[in-house]
């Protein structure tokens, strides 16, 4: 599919946006805030300009993908840059679950969004990597060369976001049953 | 009421449960209520996207078939100026170096140096042969001494000037055989 879209066929591109655009999307909301959907649409462009250079498999391509979307938020994020970005998810959706359901039904019910919101209350480092790992489904070395960290490191700050995610939700599911 | 619940989800939240969260594996049925909630809120934050996300396929690949063949003629153009570049390069080199290399029409003479070029040859007439000259005769020359020794006899080098030059005798010459006969 990747040496298909390379070589210019829209129907393999169009394929490879569908599954890599959602995760994209999805961390770029964490760390670009209201400017992702913007920021999408020009990482997808560079993508465009530069796939017929890219060499490696789908791994490979979902690595580059986010790390060409993290150069492009540190761009934006630099001094005298067109547009500002604000480091963390948009407001509205930064709110926790409703805490006036049950906790059960609430987490029944839980959207994507809402999910998402919530693990973007965990400081920046700790949400990114989880959302890479979880979201984008890629492994610990392939988060640490995005993101530029030692593997270790990756994987002590999702094991710390993990485990402040664990208390939150165990306080609010012990609270509903109350 | 559950006392402590935030230090029992941190005593049970192992280093291979995370990993196991992380890799989308969720929990056992047993585990305890802060993590089972934290698989469901992972499970929810991986789900496949919605139709909100995916409302711009459209659109991108229509900026996809227009940057891709943009960059593909872009890519043709550079590859086209590669090609003409190098035959260009290929045919001044050529003729670069048969201009210096070829042999010239006229080869050239190595001359020491001082010394005038001769003139080319050019055949002279040809002239009948003539016959030996015999001593005392006037000797003849097709040369261009010809003018000079026109009139003027040939003599020998130790031959004595004449009577006219003085009174020395005049038996240098074997008579008969018109050679020198040694030291007068």
């Amino acid at each position: 599919m990747l040496r298909a879209a390379a070589s210019g066929d829209e129907g393999a591109f169009a394929q490879l946006w569908r599954d890599a655009h959602p995760p994209l999307l999805r961390y770029l909301r964490l760390v670009a805030g209201g400017a992702a959907e913007d920021v999408a649409s020009e990482v997808w462009l560079e993508v465009a300009r530069k796939l017929g250079r890219f060499r490696g498999g789908e791994p490979a391509f979902r690595v580059w993908l986010f790390t060409l979307a993290r150069r492009r938020v540190i761009d934006l994020r630099r001094p005298g840059s067109r547009r500002a970005v604000r480091l963390t998810g948009e407001e509205g959706k930064l709110e926790r679950p409703a805490t006036d359901d049950t906790a059960t039904e609430a987490l029944d019910n839980l959207t994507t969004e809402a999910a998402l919101a919530l693990i973007a209350t965990l400081p920046q480092q700790q949400a990114e990597v989880i959302i890479l790992r979880v979201v984008a489904g890629l492994e610990v070395a392939q988060v640490a060369r995005i993101v530029g960290k030692h593997p270790g490191a990756v994987r002590a700050a999702a094991h710390r976001g993990l485990r402040a995610l664990a208390d939150r939700l165990s306080v609010q599911t012990t609270h509903g049953r109350e | 009421m559950r006392y402590f619940p935030r230090s029992s989800a941190r005593r049970s939240l192992t280093a291979a449960t995370a990993e196991q969260l992380l890799a989308g594996r969720g929990v056992r049925g047993d585990a305890p209520t802060g993590q089972q909630a934290l698989a469901r809120v992972l499970e929810a934050a991986a789900r496949s996207g919605s139709e909100q996300e995916l409302a711009g396929e459209v659109a991108a690949a229509a900026a996809f078939v227009q940057v891709a063949s943009r960059a593909r003629s872009r890519a043709v153009t550079r590859r086209t100026l590669a090609v003409a570049v190098c035959v260009v390069t290929g045919v001044c080199g050529a003729v670069a170096y048969t201009s210096v290399m070829s042999p010239t029409p006229h080869p050239k003479v190595r001359v020491p140096y001082g010394v005038p070029p001769t003139p080319a040859a050019v055949h002279a007439p040809r002239v009948p042969a003539s016959p030996a000259p015999q001593p005392g005769m006037l000797r003849t020359s097709p040369g261009g001494q010809s003018g000079y020794r026109a009139g003027h006899p040939v003599i020998s080098p130790r031959a004595s000037p004449g009577p006219a030059a003085g009174n020395k005798p005049t038996g240098c010459r074997l008579p008969g055989t018109g050679r020198a006969a040694g030291e007068c």
